[in-house]
């Protein structure tokens, strides 16, 4: 062999050598994942704490609690009508409103969806720090409690909206992913067990440090645990349950009802359960995004700064007694003057121009939820108020339904509630006339009385309201995803 | 895996190496044109396979040495058919060379190699570069439109600087269809920075016969370019410049201020409103789409080139400049590149090279892709009586809607986008033995892209704000090196030929990515407006990326020919991919084809009008890796899942999907059946392919029921397609007389089916306009996308006609009739059309008179529905926003059922307008005139005085003619067919000038 063939010979089985990479084919292969997988991410406390704030953001999202709770909650029910810029403004609410809804009414199978994001971050999170030894016990204890109360807010949503669902309590194995809707019973239970548990593993909330406020505690649970013992008929478990929060000590009620719906009251004495909001960015959209766009959707059309939904009906501004301070503070009317003696004083023009405005159908606007400009974010479609969702003022109507069931003294927990805006005693005597009064001028527009009237045999109160339209449509999308879903007769 | 990783490099190291005979005689002789008898000088003469070679003088005589063992010589001269000639005892030997009208004899880059044209069994189509670089666009890449048969490119916006998108031979998988791109061997996804007159061929593998050289990364075709290389002989000098302006090709058809408020107004007094414009008649005009155009927009282009060589080396050197300006404001597009590569043989064994690419690309553009806020949309839906400005020069409110004001959305947009580019290679290659090369070729490119955006602090109204100004500044980096070793082993003993291809490759890419967004700059200066300035710099948003790829591979191809009649192609490629679980990463690519020359065989030498005819079949299965994401075997977490407590934003985390271990590459299996014919001297060449092209495993995410909780469904290998497509293409080539001329077609058609989607019920929505529900549905057994919804039915002319039916309410005369055909009272729905075409085609016509020349290429799209998305808005009865001139024809009472073909103004509408209807659904077919080109040449003799080798002026036009019924701003709006108000493409008139030294 010359000495040029064996430079060849060397030269070129260099060049394949690495052409080959020579060492081992399948560690040129490896290359390291930037993601943290779910075998490596909980490592210790703080990391588990990572995965608890997706398990609450989904009650915030634009789906349920921004806009579906109200849509049924206040328009379908014979409180407000949709309001908005006409009738296609919006049409999905608008076939809600006219119990024209379908299984193809896509907000349906939105909140469908949100609600599970959220019942299977809970469950990723119980079972990542059930029994992990990487985690205290302590912090397992609250994560667990906490994810708890979550699931059962978004099974009791879901049961609100659609009725029996399929129960989900685990991450679940494909073979279980087509399971059918369980019982109503074996709904009521679970979200039962799922509040008993929490209440169990939760703090009071007055002994949570001001860095928790918002957070899930023992109140939130039993008094969502009461709601559902009502939504069941069960009385003598309500009562038992909201005589026990009232003993806590935990809540007051808000000495001037018109701070209810301000920023300063945000979680507050009188607050059980708040969806927390607030403006960090400049946009709608996006992680961060955590403002709320209830108050643009409510807002008078006026100069374009509102859209004008959620309109309050005359019948319900005739169910407010004269003198019920509560009026106001619920209704905006034509010419009322917000904010007085303030920079924001405003003049607020319901019914300004029929020609610009033909939509301002009832006259009324929205008046719970309504902040000063100064407060909004900086887009005025952002709000960054807090949403009232369990308050301890219904704690005490609670109370006094389940008494009024049972025979008990209904009177006083009404009275309560009266006494802060200076009413003296109901003018019902029949003690369910007096609650579903008190319920609906207390709680009016908080996206109650829908829920109110369905589960109190009272739905005929709606126009187009039949028995088959309590529970929406299962969506056909979903449907279509598991054969094995049963419809409702909507 | 390893074995056969092992058996290639034994291989490699394995090949003997013959000594070399030093004896030599010389040969002399003379080469002429055999047409017309004369010298032809500067012909090489080589002796092939090895370094041996000479030119002809000016006599066209030469001599060569050549050694006692060789016997043959060859004679190849520019536009000449190469020939090789035995010599046998020869010492004087003569050659007549013959023009080159064959054009089945190029040679044909097929991957990690070359082969003769004559002798390809795959799918492989050559593009004529010349009509590529007649045209006054961007990139190759939209030179591509209408070359090759079965090859689509559609252009989803005419933004300048923008790439269409290319598919060949159909859509063959729901996910990334792009085709793999490889630029003088190098893997690259796209060839954007390729300047068009840099290009020596194109060569587009349409079928897995051809492509399954490329495995994992083949399936959707490839597209090879190489670029011009130096050749042996003086220096060639050329420049090339021309400098057009554009125009959008067509003006909007809005209404003028007094007919909108009239219709405004009739739409009002219809729903018992008061009418809103007091004095229709003297409202003003603004035509907002005027407004946001810029006429006139240049274009222009420099190229200059170097290059030239001798014996032992060549050279090639470019510098190019294209900047092109929009048709509308403030979207602009500028690159400069430069190119040079060389050659050299530094032994007689040894022959290196390099390839060097750099590319600045500077693109300023508009936001196009919302609907809702673009400057397209919006310069359609706002009210034509609201001016511009306010007096006090402020941007307008529209005093009736919401819609933005797209001038000030134009002002206040300033993005740009640099991108700076750099590709080369380096290579050895090394004769072994006869016959027998190794070429080591080692690649890299790097990627630098840096984005700006800046956001001032505005008020047009409260929508259309922005209350806080804020920076955006972006760079992506992204790194690829490949790393081939071939080798290559010809044989031809009797009358079998051989050559054997044997490589290994390894691939590594790295993307990485970052931003910073920061807000509140002290003050407007836009020298002032850096990241450092931002009064809150310590609260900027961040975010980043990064993500690595790599691949191993094995490949090998065996061709075979049996008298050079019979033809036998295998490829065979080995992928090994780090985006899959260790134990599932390689995969395997096979490929067989086999031609049959007939016009070779002794039957057809009597049919002398045949020229050429060979029959092509091949099958092949190749991969589709792009449509994987790394580590999608793995359930991750995935950060941006927050919540409030305290007061303080808390930033979490969720695992969002489910890893899928199981999950494969895509695979394509193609079945191709082709015939390439010539007549008459090869005058009219042309070929006929027909195809299977079956994709299994098509990588969809298969939705799960909402209780599952999972937010974004897994990836897994459920979906099938099917694609069945026919080809034909046909020129015809006349250079006999002085007036010479060529002519041609291609035609293609696919018939695309969904075969299996996974689910049982299989149905995927997609595609929505604004406030619609999704427009186009994919089902098992239809094409890919088709749009559904309700079918019209005219316009009810009458109270009789409403009462007939019982499926809409609350409507009266003068409102759209939907069809329900059963009478259940709910409206039907049907599919209403596939976005994808039933045929594309293109034709042209080239012709050359005594240094003039003419050519023009039409290029057309037939049977493809569009969705008109603004008409949802300029044909709406509300008439809040501005109208259609259409509309005047719209019903006004029962006796304009004649002439009414659109619903009557009226402001409460809900049944109007529906989205999701043929209404809006409307004939995408078009024809268009791409290029008309007229060129003069100065004469030869005028040139020689001053040593200008040729000099050529002519004029060109872009897009000069479109023929189409589609009624929006231009039917070439993208492949999903959703026309959201769509940068309309230019029409371009340039003039230009190329000289050569």
């Amino acid at each position: 062999m010359s000495m040029k063939k064996i430079f060849i010979y060397s030269a070129i089985g260099v060049l394949a050598m690495f052409g080959l990479q020579a060492c081992n084919p399948d560690d040129f292969l490896d290359t390291t994942s930037h993601n943290i997988t779910d075998a490596s991410f909980i490592s210790n406390d703080s990391t588990a704490m990572y995965l608890l704030p997706g398990v609450y953001s989904p009650i915030g999202w634009m789906g349920y609690s921004q806009y579906l709770e109200w849509a049924i909650g206040d328009v379908v029910s014979d409180d407000a009508v949709k309001g908005g810029g006409g009738d296609n403004d919006q049409p999905e609410m608008y076939d809600l409103e006219h119990f024209q809804a379908t299984d193809a009414t896509t907000s349906l199978n939105t909140v469908w969806d949100n609600m599970y994001v959220g019942i299977n971050r809970a469950n990723r999170l119980i079972e990542g720090v059930d029994g992990n030894s990487k985690v205290s016990s302590a912090l397992q204890k609250r994560l667990i409690a906490e994810c708890k109360f979550l699931r059962a807010y978004y099974n009791f949503n879901l049961v609100k909206v659609f009725g029996r669902i399929p129960l989900v309590d685990h991450i679940l194995k494909p073979s279980e992913y087509f399971n059918p809707r369980n019982t109503m019973d074996e709904c009521w239970a679970a979200i039962e067990s799922d509040l008993k548990a929490a209440m169990e593993g939760l703090p009071l909330k007055s002994e949570m440090p001001s860095s928790d406020l918002g957070r899930a505690t023992w109140g939130s649970a039993a008094a969502l645990l009461t709601k559902a013992y009502i939504f069941e008929e069960k009385w003598a478990e309500a009562n038992d349950l909201a005589t026990e929060i009232i003993a806590s000590k935990e809540y007051r009620l808000q000495p001037n009802y018109g701070d209810l719906f301000l920023i300063s009251t945000d979680n507050g004495m009188e607050s059980i359960f708040d969806i927390q909001k607030k403006a960090f960015v400049t946009t709608l959209w996006g992680d961060d995004a955590q403002a709320s766009t209830l108050e643009v959707y409510q807002r008078t059309r006026w100069d374009n700064l509102g859209w004008g939904f959620d309109q309050p009906t005359q019948d319900l501004y005739d169910e407010f007694e004269e003198g019920d301070i509560r009026r106001k503070w619920t209704i905006i009317s034509d010419g009322d003057t917000l904010w007085k003696g303030t920079a924001d004083e405003e003049i607020v023009y319901t019914r300004w121009d029929a020609v610009h405005n033909p939509d301002a159908v009832t006259g009324y606007n929205k008046r719970k939820g309504t902040i000063p400009a100064s407060q909004r974010g900086t887009r005025d479609d952002q709000s960054p108020l807090n949403i009232r969702e369990i308050r301890y003022a219904e704690v005490f109507l609670w109370q006094a339904e389940a008494r009024a069931h049972t025979g008990g003294d209904w009177q006083s927990p009404i009275d309560s509630v009266r006494y802060r805006v200076g009413m003296g005693h109901s003018p019902y005597v029949n003690g369910l006339t007096a609650v579903y009064h008190e319920r609906r001028v207390e709680l009016g527009m908080e996206s109650q009385r829908y829920w109110d009237l369905v589960r109190t045999g009272r739905g005929n109160l709606m126009t187009g309201y039949t028995d088959d339209k309590r529970y929406l449509p299962i969506p056909l999308a979903q449907i279509q995803l598991n054969p094995n879903l049963e419809k409702n007769p909507y | 895996m390893k074995k056969f990783l092992e058996i290639v490099f034994l291989l490699f190291c394995a090949f003997p190496i013959y000594a070399q005979n030093n004896s030599v005689r010389t040969i002399r002789g003379t080469v002429t044109d055999k047409a017309s008898g004369e010298v032809l000088a500067g012909v090489t003469v080589v002796v092939p396979g090895t370094s041996i070679g000479n030119f002809t003088d000016n006599k066209g005589n030469y001599s060569i040495n050549v050694p006692a063992k060789d016997s043959v010589l060859q004679f190849s001269f520019v536009g000449y058919t190469t020939q090789t000639v035995h010599i046998n005892n020869q010492t004087l030997v003569d050659v007549a060379l013959i023009e080159k009208t064959q054009k089945l004899d190029e040679i044909v880059v097929v991957g990690y190699g070359t082969q003769k044209k004559s002798d390809l069994t795959g799918s492989i189509s050559t593009v004529n570069v010349n009509d590529i670089q007649k045209q006054a666009v961007v990139s190759p890449t939209q030179a591509l439109q209408g070359q090759v048969a079965g090859v689509d490119i559609t252009s989803s916006t005419g933004a300048p600087g923008a790439s269409p998108t290319v598919r060949i031979r159909g859509v063959g998988t729901i996910n990334s269809a792009d085709p793999l791109y490889v630029v003088d061997g190098m893997m690259v996804g796209d060839i954007d920075f390729v300047n068009s007159s840099d290009i020596e061929s194109i060569q587009v593998l349409k079928d897995a016969s051809a492509s399954a050289i490329y495995g994992s990364r083949g399936a959707n075709g490839v597209i090879i370019v190489t670029t011009k290389k130096g050749s042996k002989g003086d220096a060639t000098i050329s420049f090339s410049s021309y400098y057009g302006v554009q125009n959008a090709w067509k003006s909007s058809n809005m209404m003028d201020g007094p007919t909108w408020s009239y219709l405004r107004n009739e739409s009002l007094i219809a729903a018992g409103y008061a009418p809103a414009i007091d004095d229709p008649a003297s409202q003003p005009t603004t035509n907002w789409f005027k407004e946001i155009c810029r006429p006139n927009a240049p274009i222009s282009n420099v190229d200059i080139s170097v290059s030239g060589g001798n014996e032992k080396s060549n050279y090639y050197m470019s510098i190019n400049r294209f900047s092109q300006a929009g048709t509308i404001k403030k979207t602009d597009f500028d690159r400069v590149s430069f190119r040079s590569n060389a050659t050299y043989e530094a032994k007689p064994w040894l022959t290196i090279g390099e390839n060097v690419n750099i590319i600045k690309s500077n693109n300023q553009a508009q936001f196009e892709g919302d609907e809702w806020t673009s400057m397209m949309i919006t310069s359609f839906m706002r009210d034509p009586v609201t001016p511009v400005r306010n007096a006090d020069g402020s941007f307008t409110k529209s005093k009736f809607s919401d819609t933005y004001n797209p001038m000030a959305t134009i002002e206040y947009t300033n993005n740009t986008y640099i991108n700076y580019r750099t590709i080369g290679d380096i290579f050895a290659n090394v004769k072994l033995a006869k016959g027998l090369a190794f070429k080591s070729d080692y690649f890299f490119q790097f990627a630098y892209g840096d984005g700006r955006d800046y956001v001032p602090v505005y008020y047009v109204f409260s929508m259309q704000s922005n209350p806080i100004d804020k920076l955006y500044e972006g760079y992506d980096k992204g790194y690829t090196q490949q790393w081939s070793n071939t080798l290559n082993y010809e044989k031809k003993f009797g009358d079998h030929s051989i050559s054997f291809l044997l490589g290994a490759e390894s691939y590594t890419e790295l993307y990485k990515s970052s931003s910073i967004t920061a807000t509140n700059f002290p003050n407007g200066d836009p020298d002032y407006i850096v990241i450092s300035n931002s009064l809150k710099n310590n609260s900027a948003f961040v975010e980043g990326n990064i993500s690595e790829g790599r691949q191993l591979s094995g490949l090998a191809r065996l061709n075979y020919s049996y008298k050079d009649k019979y033809l036998f192609t295998s490829n065979f490629r080995a992928d090994g991919s780090s985006k899959f679980i260790k134990g599932k990463r390689w995969d395997y690519f096979p490929s067989f084809s086999f031609g049959w020359k007939i016009s070779e065989e002794p039957f057809m030498k009597s049919i002398s009008s045949v020229s050429s005819l060979k029959l092509r079949a091949g099958w092949g299965q190749i991969g589709n890796q792009a449509t994987v994401g790394p580590y999608e075997y793995l359930t991750t977490a995935s950060p941006g899942k927050n919540y409030i407590w305290g007061g303080a934003l808390r930033k979490g985390y969720s695992f969002t999907s489910i890893g899928n271990p199981d999950l494969r590459w895509e695979l394509t299996t193609t079945t191709n059946l082709g015939i390439d014919f010539g007549f008459f001297r090869d005058k009219l060449t042309g070929s006929v392919e027909g195809y299977v092209r079956k994709t299994s495993g098509m990588i969809m995410s298969v939705p799960l029921p909402g209780q599952t909780g999972v937010e974004n469904y897994p990836s897994s290998n459920a979906g099938a397609m099917k694609n069945t497509g026919l080809e034909l293409s046909m020129q015809y080539r006349n250079m006999d007389h002085a007036f010479n001329y060529s002519f041609g077609f291609n035609f293609s058609t696919v018939k695309n089916k969904v075969v299996s989607l996974g689910t049982e019920t299989g149905e995927i929505y997609s595609g929505y306009f604004m406030d619609s529900a999704y427009l186009l549905k994919m089902v098992t057994g239809k094409p890919v996308s088709m749009f559904y919804g309700n079918k019209t039915d005219g316009l009810f002319q009458n109270q009789a006609e409403i009462d007939a039916q019982t499926a809409q309410t609350n409507v009266v005369p003068g409102d759209v009739r939907y069809v329900d055909a059963d009478k259940d009272g709910k409206l039907d729905l049907y599919y209403l059309g596939s976005p994808l075409p039933k045929f594309t085609y293109s034709f042209y016509v080239n012709c050359a008179y005594k240094g003039f020349d003419l050519s023009i290429n039409f290029q057309g799209v037939y049977g493809n529905k569009l969705y008109n998305g603004p008409s949802t808005y300029t044909r709406s009865s509300v008439g809040l926003y501005n109208l259609s001139r259409d509309m005047i024809h719209r019903w006004t009472g029962e006796n304009t059922q004649f002439s009414a073909r659109y619903p009557r103004m009226y402001a409460k509408d809900i049944n109007n307008e529906r989205y999701d209807t043929d209404r809006f659904i409307e004939d995408g077919s078009y024809l268009r005139v791409k290029t008309l080109q007229i060129g003069y040449s100065i004469k030869k003799p005028l040139l020689e005085k001053i040593s200008v080798k040729s000099v050529r002026i002519y004029m060109n036009s872009q897009n000069l003619l479109t023929f189409t019924k589609y009624s929006g701003m231009d039917p070439e709006i993208g492949l999903d067919g959703l026309d959201r108000g769509t940068y309309p493409q230019a029409r371009t008139y340039s003039m230009g000038l190329d000289v050569t030294f």
